[in-house]
């Protein structure tokens, strides 16, 4: 799974669609998808859509850009909306499949292809398309994302992507679109958390056949260094360690089923435990930091839908909210993340600041991720 | 029925039909209107939909208007001959109305167009005469707050036909010159003085030319040199409230122009921004020498900028202070 996440993905592009759908239903919304992802893989492809990393530092791009990569590719954001629109049935392939790599490839340049477009569609006065811009790209990813673990957690990285996207455009919001976009977020955000509920998957089947999984982790590799300990392990013990981890995966996943039905104000999940083989087998980097994780995306989720909120209170007053009582009662401000009201101050005439205090994992939440705050 | 008056003194005084004519046409749109006023606090959108529903045809006889321009008006005293200004204060709310709706509903370029409609029929409205140049004046000014509030509302085009328009305007049209030479030319032909004797009515005539050319040049030089002079001597009571109307309105007349090199300057930058990604690092980077340079304080327009927030303004005039669009910064220092 971290070799997942990590590895450097293929972009070759050679092409998706066809080989997997050789005989198309046009009634599986994975055919546009795949169509779209072939547009974008192509080498030159990829590097006009992340033309501002290849851009000197400090410089961001211009819009000029932006348009000339809308007018090559724009056509996969076009098969985007028509695959959100179809149902989604199985890709005949797994995670591990190199296609798998270039699915996820392809969908990371989507969602940046949609923020462009989403950027061009603001600056042409257009901002009730600029917003479904958002809300295709979001729903793409929304998608995608639902499956495995893996998938979650590039579903968030997509969604950082669209997040930004909404960061920029919430001045130019219309009231129609702030509406629609909050009424698009506010829904997002109270549907079972998608990283949640992919590691309940993982962990059940690690707890369902735990020494499979130990033997995996057993062998050194690029991504991990078992501990001297469950290396010594002989075959017997290993398996009588396996029942163990077992047990503790069992743990595990009443924790995090328990967890879906709370507020966000979980901190690391940690096993408790001082075996180190133990340790090791269950206090992975990821699974430590996931439930953290999920309460900051989810808290992101809902700062979205707060400052279209905030918008729509100033497409009506011409003037920003003095507070956010302002805008509704307790199901408006409240923070499930702070066990609190959001943090919202009126900077100038022309701003304002809205953000989560957080958990005390996750520290202060803005509506873009900046990182660990000090 | 005020139309039909209004029409009627205009053909009394053989006047060239212009685009005032459609001015006034808007203004019998508005003239039963009561309750056009913003409201303070409250559903801005509602009240915007109400009244553009019901009086909305009236921006479009000034849009009318504003295509023709219009030709100087011989007329002065505006409670006895200006019936329409009143409506026309009714039909600034109203491109604030419109200017907020679009914006509402998602349409930022027209929104764009209704703000220069609005300056330009302010800017029209002001060349008439000194109380025309405040009624002026004032519909500016409520068009750019409208625009300061929203302003990254707008789009790239609607941004650059603001930054062209404004500039045109402060060029092409001289409203304080023209308003003030009108009065100057009312008052020399008022009965007054043709009633007046020969010797003293020599005097004032002399000291009207005098005056003529003193602003002339006044308006010729850079705002920071404006300074208007007064008689060394107390020539006639009517002469010195002719003076006087230039006392009052010289320091409007540099708050406004002011304000719309801020618009064109603030345009510049939002467009920078929207084209670049970033603020710019230095005003000159987005709107170039000539649209930063400000003739208020003959050096560059302020400017500050902290992560996304940036205030531009001038420092003004020594007589009057900081020089903002419209919105007040509750801690400038903030950004400075």
């Amino acid at each position: 799974m971290i070799a997942l996440l990590t590895a450097t993905v293929a972009l070759q592009g050679s092409g998706l669609f066809a080989p997997t759908f050789p005989n198309p239903t046009g009634n599986n919304g994975w055919e546009e998808y795949l169509m779209a992802i072939d547009i974008v893989s192509r080498p030159d492809a990829n590097r006009l859509i992340n033309y501002q990393f290849y851009l000197e530092p400090k410089m961001q791009g211009n819009i000029s850009m932006d348009r000339e990569v809308l007018k090559t590719l724009g056509r996969a954001c076009d098969l985007i909306r028509v695959g959100n629109s179809k149902p989604l049935r199985a890709l005949p392939f797994g995670e591990d499949d190199d296609r798998g790599f270039e699915v996820m490839g392809g969908s990371r340049s989507i969602s940046r292809l949609f923020a462009i477009e989403a950027r061009v569609r603001f600056a042409d006065g257009g901002p009730d398309s600029g917003v479904d811009s958002i809300i295709d790209a979001m729903t793409f990813s929304g998608r995608v994302g639902r499956g495995t673990l893996v998938d979650a957690l590039i579903e968030a990285g997509f969604n950082g992507v669209a997040l930004g996207s909404i960061e920029k455009a919430l001045p130019k919001l219309s009231l129609a679109g702030a509406r629609k976009l909050a009424g698009f977020l506010e829904l997002s955000a109270r549907s079972p958390s998608p990283l949640l509920m992919a590691l309940k998957v993982e962990i059940r089947e690690k707890a369902d056949a735990p020494l499979p999984y130990l033997t995996e982790i057993s062998e050194e590799s690029d991504y991990w260094s078992p501990p001297p300990e469950l290396l010594a392990l002989t075959a017997v013990q290993q398996r009588a360690y396996a029942e163990k981890v077992g047990a503790e995966f069992e743990k595990l996943w009443r924790t995090v089923d328990g967890l879906l039905g709370q507020e966000e104000r979980f901190g690391k999940l940690t096993s408790g435990h001082n075996d180190p083989i133990i340790v090791y087998a269950t206090n992975t980097i990821i699974y430590t930091h996931l439930p953290t994780a999920a309460a900051r995306f989810r808290t992101q989720l809902r700062l979205a839908g707060l400052h279209c909120r905030v918008i729509e209170f100033k497409r009506t007053h011409n003037r920003w909210p003095k507070a956010l009582a302002e805008l509704g009662g307790r199901e408006v401000w409240y923070d499930p993340a702070s066990g609190g009201p959001f943090f919202y101050e009126l900077l100038t005439d022309q701003s304002y600041i809205l953000y989560s205090l957080g958990t005390p994992e996750t520290g202060r939440i803005d509506l873009s991720y900046r990182g660990p705050t000090k | 029925m005020t139309l039909l008056v209004c029409l009627a003194l205009l053909a009394q005084q053989g006047e060239t039909p212009t685009g005032y004519e459609d001015y006034l046409k808007a203004a019998q749109v508005v003239v039963a209107a009561t309750d056009i006023k913003p409201p303070e606090e409250g559903d801005i959108a509602k009240w915007a939909d109400d009244v553009l529903k019901r009086y909305g045809r009236a921006c479009d006889w000034v849009r009318e208007g504003n295509k023709k321009g219009i030709a100087p008006l011989n007329r002065r005293e505006a409670e006895a001959d200006f019936p329409e200004f009143e409506q026309f204060r009714k039909i600034g709310y109203l491109f604030q109305a419109e200017i907020f709706q679009r914006i509402g509903d998602g349409k930022p370029n027209q929104a764009a167009d209704s703000l220069i409609d609005a300056l330009t029929f302010g800017r029209n409205i002001q060349t008439t005469c000194a109380i025309g140049y405040n009624l002026g004046s004032e519909i500016i000014e409520r068009a750019l707050i409208m625009f300061d509030k929203n302003r990254r509302a707008f789009a790239e085009k609607g941004l650059e036909n603001i930054a062209k328009s404004s500039r045109q305007l402060l060029e092409n049209v001289p409203a304080l010159r023209l308003a003030m030479l009108t009065e100057i030319a009312v008052y020399r032909d008022s009965e007054e003085m043709v009633a007046m004797d020969g010797a003293r009515r020599s005097a004032i005539l002399l000291r009207c030319a005098e005056i003529e050319v003193e602003w002339q040049k006044m308006f010729a030089s850079e705002e920071r040199a404006w300074k208007p002079s007064r008689s060394p001597e107390q020539i006639d009571e009517h002469l010195s409230a002719l003076e006087i109307s230039l006392q009052i309105y010289w320091k409007r007349a540099i708050m406004i122009r002011t304000k719309l090199r801020l618009v064109e300057v603030i345009s510049r930058v939002l467009l920078h921004e929207m084209r670049t990604f970033a603020l710019p690092n230095a005003l000159v980077e987005a709107a170039g020498e000539q649209a930063s340079y400000d003739p208020a304080t003959g050096s560059s327009f302020f400017y500050g900028k902290r992560d996304d927030a940036f205030v531009i303004y001038s420092d003004g005039i020594k007589e009057m202070g900081r020089i903002e669009l419209g919105v007040r910064y509750q801690d400038p220092e903030m950004i400075r």
